[in-house]
């Protein structure tokens, strides 16, 4: 991919509607001993630059006056001690000097997933690494700040550069949640399968309604309980039994993803294109997921058990304790 | 007292004082399929309030079937029953069970307790449904297990108690409504003479209270109780013999 | 289709109950025709059996149904997410022709549910069955709004195209463009700010009166008014912004999720108002719920005004 020239950031500057434009070099760094793919980005440290967890990072470090350092993620940081580098690293420049940067510190995002594989440096620095000229630039990085016509931004910059790819960070969004929703259709289509042997199961067990039961019915109604009685205490059963498991089970794969860090599922979800600097799960509290899933398993487990309730409620008292 | 009961029971009696009904009654197990049983075949049967009717007839020959038939606890395959002018085969279940539950104590043969729970539980089980307070279902439990001495039983579990005590539990669970029709089902088949005898005595003074009773059984020492009103035998479905006993009051 | 699991699990529950509806439909048209309490035969004791199955789904289906109406606007937010141009289910649910229609007919099922469970209830407290073929053909008739529902479900989220661009709610609940309600929105919102109150007072007056047909007419037209109140009069004072109006966008978390009890207000009052009526016109009974209706519709009424106020009282101006 071809770069852009510094001057493109002043001329986006420039644009109504936007407050300010940044340049950034982004790029992989593939550190051979590790086998690891690290993302490099340079920043003007001197900037506020437009994320959160790395304006926290240049505020912290942003006064070294050596240019040689860098911010790490956690997983960085990680590859990096088993590598005995526990203050410094070497990057090789593409001319095959070494480049000795001092770890100045080890910043933490919201999501161990975007952070952990990269490493921050100071702009020229990064121009060092991937031996860019300093007129060359990789991104910029354009802040709008009426969410209204941040369409209208991005629409102007794509006429203005057809070159060049225009994010805007609802499309981040859109094609994160595009691709965790298309895999977890895949995951849901598997588990369909899983779903009617489910189905199956609790069926076959809901259904028959054991000989004493049958019997403790009968004797029921003939002391006069009625056969809406009998429903409800089925179906108090029934609803007992499905809540129970369902937070049981939902506090058991609460522990095998975040405790035990989901083995075996991992795979399936981040596929594979595998980070290899280990990422840790976070734990969150998803209402609306929570809802999913009693959705899922607790409607099928009560419907599993109506034929059977009635079939037990409605039967012959004489019949059902002779 | 004894006036107002007697005032009560008659606007449910027919014109001779009946208060069981049973029309045309046919009842055919598993009809319609090719295993079909004929339990009871066109049986027609009248009993007046206060009576104390004994079913004689050997096993299998319906007189089981016939009870649970007036007591609603099945519907006749053809034919009716009313009890205290109530058409209880044609009423829907909600108003069988609460007729059942109000006006008929059902004593079984084997008791049919649930053996997991305590005499105290086992005797609430038919206020369960009714929404009386909890105190009046204390109440009436408590009434109830001291008539048929089972009080001091009541926090231990049914599977625990001897015979006779299991008895007057079922007894105590079945009159915890004061129901005025009871229904006894070979009461007597799981017990020795001497609790046979005590059995007895619980019927006697049940019929002093003016309770219609109806005892289906094949034990010869009820035939000779000089206080009962009917004798009915019944073989292959059918009343083979109905002999109303005239006493001197 | 896009098949998100919340689009699964909408359409997955849907389905599931409709397998039921299926077995009861099978089972009321045999009441209907069948059903006899002259009868002493077997079939009739098994159709009077059978009742009690149809009674059991529908409570089912009440019950997860209530639970799925909820779901279903929650799916078109987290929709809004992927289709390009929705910030709300606004625009989610006029992604394509079927949607407004959607929501129409499944707020509408859950009325008849409800009514449904009434006549049930008052069928299982009459002796002699008076009324049991009056429910079985009302659910006949039930079973059919669900089929069109469930149709209707299939064929939204069929035909949702996630390259299509949709209108944000600021776009749809502006007068100028012409949709299908947009003649609504004309409307000066001075006039249906004062027919709103105007109708709310007579739903107050019938209900303390205990004029029943007028109390359930008044309703009618209540729940009609009070979305068009909240669309073109007091969402901008949730939102306290002139000129954001939209009926959604206020379920969501940034709004404490507040929208789900100004609805559950709103239709829980207005349904017990269609209640009373029902049960009067139907059973002959003598309406019960005014109360409960009048409390619903009142709490309705003054979380919305409170937003007006509360605004007022903390920005000294009014958004006209």
């Amino acid at each position: 991919m071809e770069n852009m020239s510094l001057e493109r950031v002043f001329e986006v500057e420039d644009i109504a509607g936007v407050e300010s434009a940044y340049p950034r070099i982004w790029g992989y760094y593939y550190y051979q001993r590790a086998g690891v793919n690290f993302s490099v980005v340079g920043l003007d440290f001197d900037l506020p630059s437009f994320k959160k967890s790395f304006n926290k990072a240049i505020e912290s470090f942003g006064n070294v006056r050596d240019k040689k350092f860098m911010v790490v993620g956690e997983g960085v940081k990680r590859v990096l001690e088993e590598n005995y580098y526990s203050d410094s690293f070497n990057f090789i420049k593409p001319d095959g000097d070494f480049l000795n940067l001092k770890i100045a510190g080890v910043f933490k995002a919201d999501s161990s997933l975007e952070s952990s594989d990269t490493i921050l440096v100071p702009i020229e620095i990064a121009r060092e690494i991937f031996d860019l000229t300093e007129e060359e630039i990789t991104d910029i990085v354009v802040q709008v700040p009426n969410p209204l016509e941040v369409k209208t931004v991005a629409q102007k910059l794509r006429n203005l550069y057809p070159d060049c790819r225009v994010i805007t960070k609802d499309d981040i969004k859109a094609s994160y949640q595009n691709v965790f929703d298309f895999k977890s259709g895949i995951f849901l289509t598997l588990f369909i399968t899983s779903f009617f042997a489910f189905f199956i199961l609790v069926f076959e067990k809901a259904s028959s309604v054991g000989k004493e039961q049958i019997k403790e019915i009968g004797i029921l109604k003939a002391v006069g309980w009625e056969i809406s009685d009998i429903l409800k205490l089925k179906f108090l059963e029934s609803s007992l039994l499905s809540l129970c498991s369902f937070i049981v089970g939902f506090l058991i794969s609460y522990f095998w993803v975040y405790i035990l860090n989901a083995p075996l599922l991992k795979n399936i979800f981040t596929g594979y294109s595998v980070l290899k600097p280990e990422f840790e799960l976070m734990p969150v509290f998803d209402p609306g997921l929570f809802v999913t899933i009693f959705l899922a398993t607790v409607p099928i487990y009560i419907a599993a058990t109506i034929i059977p309730s009635w079939r037990a409620s409605v039967i012959d008292p004489e019949e059902a304790i002779r | 007292m004894i006036n107002r009961e007697e005032a009560r029971l008659k606007k449910d009696e027919g014109v001779n004082g009946e208060i069981i009904f049973v029309k045309n009654v046919t009842k055919i197990y598993n009809f319609e399929t090719n295993k079909e049983i004929v339990a009871l075949k066109d049986i027609n049967l009248n009993v007046k309030s206060g009576e104390f009717v004994i079913l004689m007839g050997p096993s299998g020959s319906g007189k089981s079937t016939l009870l649970s038939v007036i007591a609603a606890l099945t519907k006749p395959t053809e034919g009716r029953v009313i009890v205290k002018n109530e058409p209880l085969s044609k009423l829907p279940d909600r108003f069988a069970a609460l007729f059942r539950r109000e006006n008929i104590g059902f004593i079984f043969q084997k008791f049919n307790l649930l053996e997991d729970l305590s005499v105290f539980d086992n005797v609430i089980l038919p206020l369960i449904p009714s929404d009386i307070s909890s105190k009046l279902l204390e109440e009436k439990a408590y009434e109830a297990m001291r008539k048929f001495s089972i009080e001091h039983k009541k926090d231990e579990k049914v599977r625990k108690l001897s015979g006779g005590e299991q008895q007057r539990c079922a007894i105590a669970r079945a009159l915890i409504n004061n129901p005025n029709i009871i229904l006894a089902d070979e009461p007597t088949a799981n017990l020795d003479a001497k609790l046979t005898a005590d059995f007895i005595e619980i019927l006697r003074g049940l019929k002093k209270e003016g309770k219609t009773i109806i005892v289906a059984t094949h034990d010869p020492r009820f035939e000779k109780l000089e206080f009962i009103d009917a004798l009915v035998y019944i073989q292959d479905g059918k009343i083979v013999k109905n002999s109303a006993i005239q006493r001197v009051e | 289709m896009f098949l998100t699991p919340e689009v699964f699990i909408n359409i997955f529950v849907d389905f599931l109950i409709y397998i039921f509806f299926i077995i009861a439909f099978y089972i009321s048209v045999q009441i209907v025709r069948y059903f006899d309490v002259q009868k002493d035969t077997f079939f009739q004791y098994a159709l009077e059996r059978r009742t009690y199955l149809v009674s059991v789904i529908v409570e089912f289906a009440l019950f997860f149904k209530i639970i799925l109406f909820f779901y279903f606007i929650f799916t078109l937010d987290k929709l809004s997410n992927i289709i390009p141009g929705a910030m709300c289910a606004a625009g989610v649910i006029t992604a394509n022709e079927y949607g407004v229609w959607l929501l129409a007919v499944k707020l509408l099922n859950l009325f008849l549910f409800g009514l449904w469970l009434l006549a049930n209830k008052e069928d299982l407290n009459s002796k002699d069955y008076r009324f049991t073929k009056f429910k079985f053909k009302f659910f006949i008739f039930l079973f059919m709004f669900l089929s069109i529902e469930i149709f209707l479900e299939y064929l939204y989220f069929n035909s949702i195209d996630i390259s299509k661009i949709v209108s944000c709610c600021g776009v749809l609940f502006n007068p100028v463009k012409t949709s299908a309600v947009s003649f609504l929105l004309e409307i000066p919102k001075e006039i249906v700010v004062s027919l709103f109150y105007l109708v709310f007072l007579l739903t107050l007056t019938s209900g303390i009166l205990k004029k029943c047909l007028l109390y359930f007419l008044s309703n009618l037209i209540f729940i009609l008014l009070s979305i068009l109140a909240i669309i073109v009069f007091f969402s901008p004072y949730i939102y306290e912004l002139p000129t954001h109006k939209c009926p959604f966008c206020f379920l969501q978390k940034e709004y404490y999720h507040i929208g789900y009890f100004i609805y559950s207000s709103l239709f829980l009052g207005t349904f017990f108002a269609y209640a009373n009526w029902f049960e009067k016109f139907f059973f002959k009974k003598e309406s019960q719920y005014f109360k409960i209706s009048i409390f619903f519709n009142t709490i309705f009424v003054i979380i919305v005004t409170l937003y007006v106020l509360i605004y007022y009282l903390k920005n000294g101006v009014w958004l006209f």
